[in-house]
């Protein structure tokens, strides 16, 4: 806690341009646990529920019944995610901003609690039971604290006015046919939800805006919010793409790769759309206009909190976008929006990490022809940012040009940061992609920049007037003119060598050549356990890897356990079952572990206790690893950018090996069932063989378990078994042993 | 075929523990298991179910495999058919002297067998738990006595004759067993017995054929509940 303090009064006390100069550290949450992440989501259920009125209607208390029941689980799932800060810096500063919005209102601001999560997301919401949410994206594209002020205002309107439950009930009434939707058809009903939500978000406009109205600020830059709303597509900014950001010495990009002019950004006002839940940015603006016309601002501020706090947060919220982006695979816009933030603090590692992780890769998709699948149509982006996702495109279209982008950019930065492990790992990652993947060798570069050779005869480029001079020149004439100049363009000279040869003129020599023959000699010892062809066989289980590891400790990260009932007419997921089931599962592990006789440690989430601060985010941190390595496919490799984080676990553990394992409990409606039934009605002889089947058909359950080494940054094992039963304790029970079995068992 | 024989039982043998995780480190179990036959085809023996009873051992000797022997025991006594001894061809009993007799069969039947069970490992079970398929093979010995008794004579009773038979077959069955407090068995299935081949003394009472179709049917369908714990 201490140290938390002393952090925060740091941040507060140096100026923005030397906190941001070197690096960035990542926020984590701190100090004790809120009591929002340490009580059970079915005892906030049964709390809530004790409270609702009994004399109301069977069908409005069922529907309020199922609100509180799905909010409160939704709520939870939040705040466990991993992404929600409390105790940190952006919290404790928007916590600031609403005492001084409710400094006359504090039966209200006992009730609402402000968090900040990590996301990219332009947005702010609310729940029912008092918790207010800020993304990290918003925070990024702020202009003022007042513009804060007011989205908080707007949103606690929500809350006091119990607008989510009243628009559950509204669609609960729609589902059933009631009341106004009575006799109206689908588009209809849809279409009358819409202007309800409308109404709602008219009227937090209104109330939000008399709320703020009486605290101390001003309104005088407050319209700028409307516009933060309109660009929250955009970056937090809109500069010029300068080509040479991803340029060195050697590596010089072809002219022809950047655009001459960029996509313009639509500034047209959208119209009123009916289907929307929200009134147009527009109709707001100008209602909310009109209500502040001609208000005297005197003595009052844009900044209550302060103007520092205010750009100290919004600048670090703009350092974890940048993060947040990578952590979403959003490879372009995490080099744009770290270029944005370079063009202040050219010296932050933090940010050339995240550009070299980005590029590295870009360069993995490039080599497995997957580069589209996680990038941006080029073309239909808007804004100054178009130049440089338009340059990558050009880039990738050659097969191994993209990875020896990434090598070279590595390597700059490897040569500033000696002995840097994550910039070592990124190096290792980038050679192993250009070697073995786009199979370029040392050889392939160039070490000193082309002489310019001027006897080469250059075929001037005929010269189009107009269709007709055109239509006189031979296609092949034209085509050997364009070709003449691309080689003039692409510094080709007499070796024609293409401009990418030049990449690591910088870099050349014995070191770089040590490595290149080092990975060109190397056996594949990247032997990774394939998560996708575990899947894919999992309905041939017996053909299932078997293995004996010899570890002796495991760590299980928050065990996971859901409960889907399709039958069900209301809800399909069973919030209640699953979260008891997933406090039986952790149980169950821990009790079969013993048995196994492996150590083992369970990180939970549903049984924090206020100190498990330290538990949460080891949690939190080994989800987001375990989660990106996951997400990667079998042939794609990017380093995670916290793995020294990661690996420090280790340490703490006592062992290298944590474990990602789940079940998932899933009734369906079965059409084999019935005829099966009918089968059996016509043959009763089979009875026997088809009993099984009618009984157990409709129930799956799904186990898992991936078991990774978090040094070496490798799946260790993966399982995925499909048992076509409902969730019986013993069945789990064995899958449980068979697994932790294997772990412990060492090969002879 | 010895050879290959050799080398499954190496292979079982040398496998890594690892490989065979039985229900919790759990591999071997013994069961009582208590069983209703439906004499489909029995003549004179009665149409009820028969109750048999079983001993049965069972060892995981692979994820999905387990081998085991069992021992069954079932005898009946047949209800008694009742009979009228008339020497007048024509059934005129004023004339002739007339006689009542009754038949009385008792009927004793010990099986040993070796079962193998294969538990459905695409539907998610790993051996001794869930569903499994039973395939393996059996021998009988079954003996058959039958009484004559004169009912208008007291305490006569005549042994008219003692039939034994050796009858080999093979059985197939599925079913499902279930664990409860991590160590009890409950196994509920059923099996299909074919019995081969049947060899009966002495040879001049009745023919093979009908010795045969008796046992065979007797045996064919059997359903089971079973109880029993994981030992070791």
């Amino acid at each position: 806690m201490r140290i938390a303090l002393a952090f925060l009064l740091l941040c507060y006390t140096i100026p923005l341009a030397a906190q941001f100069e070197k690096n960035y550290i990542p926020v984590v949450s701190t100090g004790p646990l809120p009591a929002d992440f340490v009580t059970l989501s079915s005892q906030k259920y049964e709390k809530e529920r004790s409270n609702l009125s009994k004399t109301e209607q069977k069908n409005i208390k069922a529907a309020k019944e199922q609100f509180i029941l799905e909010s409160n689980f939704g709520l939870d799932k939040i705040l466990l995610s991993g992404n929600t800060l409390y105790n940190d810096p952006f919290g404790t500063y928007v916590n600031r901003v609403a005492d001084k919005l409710l400094q006359h209102d504090t039966a209200l601001r006992h009730q609402v609690r402000f968090y900040v999560i990590k996301s990219s997301v332009v947005n702010a919401f609310t729940t029912p039971q008092g918790a207010i949410f800020v993304t990290m994206g918003l925070l990024a594209q702020l202009e003022n604290e007042a513009q804060l002020a007011f989205i908080l205002s707007h949103e606690m309107v929500h809350y006091t006015e119990k607008h989510a439950i009243e628009k559950y009930v509204e669609a609960a009434k729609l589902d059933n046919g009631k009341n106004a939707y009575k006799n109206r058809n689908l588009n209809e009903q849809i279409l009358s939800q819409c202007a309800f939500s409308k109404e709602q978000e008219k009227e937090a406009d209104e109330k939000g805006l008399q709320l703020f109205l009486k605290s101390g600020y001003s309104t005088e830059h407050l319209m700028g919010v409307y516009d933060v709303l309109k660009y929250s597509f955009l970056p937090f900014d809109d500069i010029t793409y300068d080509k040479s950001f991803l340029e060195n010495e050697g590596l010089k990009f072809p002219e022809q790769f950047m655009l001459k002019t960029t996509l313009a950004i639509d500034t047209r006002d959208k119209e009123e759309d009916e289907e929307s839940s929200h009134p147009s940015i527009k109709f707001r603006r100008q209602k909310t206009a009109d209500s502040i016309m001609g208000r005297n601002n005197a003595g009052k501020s844009d900044y209550l909190v302060g103007q520092k706090e205010f750009e100290q947060a919004r600048e670090s919220a703009r350092f974890e976008v940048c993060r947040l982006y990578l952590k979403a695979h959003r490879y372009e816009s995490t080099i744009y929006s770290s270029y944005l933030l370079s063009r202040k603090y050219p010296d932050n590692i933090f940010l050339k990490k995240l550009v070299a992780t980005a590029l590295v890769g870009l360069g993995e998709h490039a080599t497995e022809y997957t580069y589209k699948d996680v990038t941006y149509d080029s073309d239909s982006v808007q804004g100054k940012a178009q130049a440089l996702f338009h340059l990558l495109d050009e880039v990738h279209t050659i097969k191994g040009d993209l990875p020896i982008v990434a090598l070279a950019y590595v390597c700059g930065l490897r040569k500033s940061n000696p002995g840097d492990a994550a910039i070592e790992a990124l190096y290792e990652q980038a050679m192993w992609t250009v070697v073995k993947k786009a199979n370029v060798s040392y050889s392939f570069f160039r070490d000193s920049l082309p002489v310019v050779d001027t006897s080469t005869k250059v075929i001037a480029v005929p010269v189009v007037k107009d269709t007709m001079n055109e239509l006189a020149i031979s296609k092949y004439d034209k085509l050997r003119a364009q070709e003449s100049v691309d080689q003039v363009v692409t510094g080709s000279g007499k070796d024609s060598a293409r401009y990418i040869q030049y990449a690591l003129l910088p870099f050349m020599g014995a070191s770089l050549k040590k490595d290149f023959d080092r990975w060109d000699t190397l056996i594949d010892e990247k032997q990774r356990i394939s998560l996708e062809g575990e899947v894919r066989k999992h309905k041939y289980y017996y053909k299932d890897r078997v293995v004996a590891l010899g570890i002796n400790k495991i760590v299980v990260v928050d065990p996971y356990y859901a409960r889907i009932n399709s039958k069900q007419k209301n809800s399909a997921y069973r919030y209640l079952e699953s979260e008891a089931g997933q406090v039986d599962f952790a149980e169950r592990i821990r009790n079969t572990a013993r048995i196994a006789k492996l150590d083992c440690e369970v990180l939970n989430s549903k049984n924090l206790k206020e100190g498990d601060v330290a538990t949460m985010n080891d949690i939190t941190l080994l989800e987001e690893y375990m989660n990106d390595r996951l997400w990667q496919a079998e042939d794609i490799d990017v380093p995670f950018l916290d793995q020294e984080k990661v690996a420090a676990l280790a340490q703490k553990y006592g062992t290298s090996k944590f474990m990602l394992t789940g079940a998932l409990s899933v009734t369906e409606r079965s059409n084999f069932k019935a005829f099966l039934i009918t089968l059996t009605t016509i043959c009763p002889a089979i009875l026997p063989f088809t009993l099984p089947e009618m009984a157990n058909g409709d129930h799956t359950t799904l186990y898992f378990s991936v078991v990774f080494d978090v040094k070496t940054d490798e799946v260790n094992y993966a399982t995925f078994r499909t048992i076509q039963n409902r969730t019986k304790g013993y069945v789990l029970n064995a899958h449980l042993y068979d697994v932790f079995n294997q772990l412990k068992t060492a090969k002879n | 075929m010895k050879k290959t024989l050799l080398l499954l039982f190496l292979l079982a043998v040398l496998v890594l523990p690892a490989q065979i995780p039985g229900y919790m480190g759990l591999k071997f179990g013994v069961k009582y298991e208590c069983g209703l036959m439906h004499p489909i085809f029995v003549g004179r023996q009665g149409k009820l179910p028969m109750l048999y009873n079983n001993v049965s051992l069972e060892y995981v000797i692979g994820r999905a495999w387990t081998a085991g022997i069992k021992y069954g025991y079932m005898t009946y006594n047949a209800p008694p058919d009742k009979k009228v001894y008339n020497e007048d061809p024509y059934g005129n009993s004023v004339d002739y002297p007339t006689g009542r007799y009754e038949h009385k069969g008792r009927y004793n039947q010990h099986t040993i067998g070796v079962l193998f069970r294969k538990y459905v490992n695409g539907k998610g079970y790993l051996a001794p738990v869930g569903r499994y398929w039973t395939m393996g093979f059996y021998y009988q010995y079954a003996k058959n006595t039958i009484y004559t008794n004169l009912t208008d004579v007291e305490n006569y009773s005549l042994k008219v004759y003692k039939g034994v038979s050796h009858l080999p077959g093979i059985t197939l069955g599925m079913g499902r067993q279930y664990v409860i407090a991590n160590r009890m068995l409950i196994d509920v299935g059923f099996n299909l017995n074919f019995t081969l081949y049947a060899v009966r003394h002495p040879v001049w009472y009745a023919d093979r054929s009908a010795v045969f179709r008796e046992v065979f049917g007797r045996n064919v369908f059997q359903v089971y509940l079973g109880l029993g714990a994981l030992a070791f």
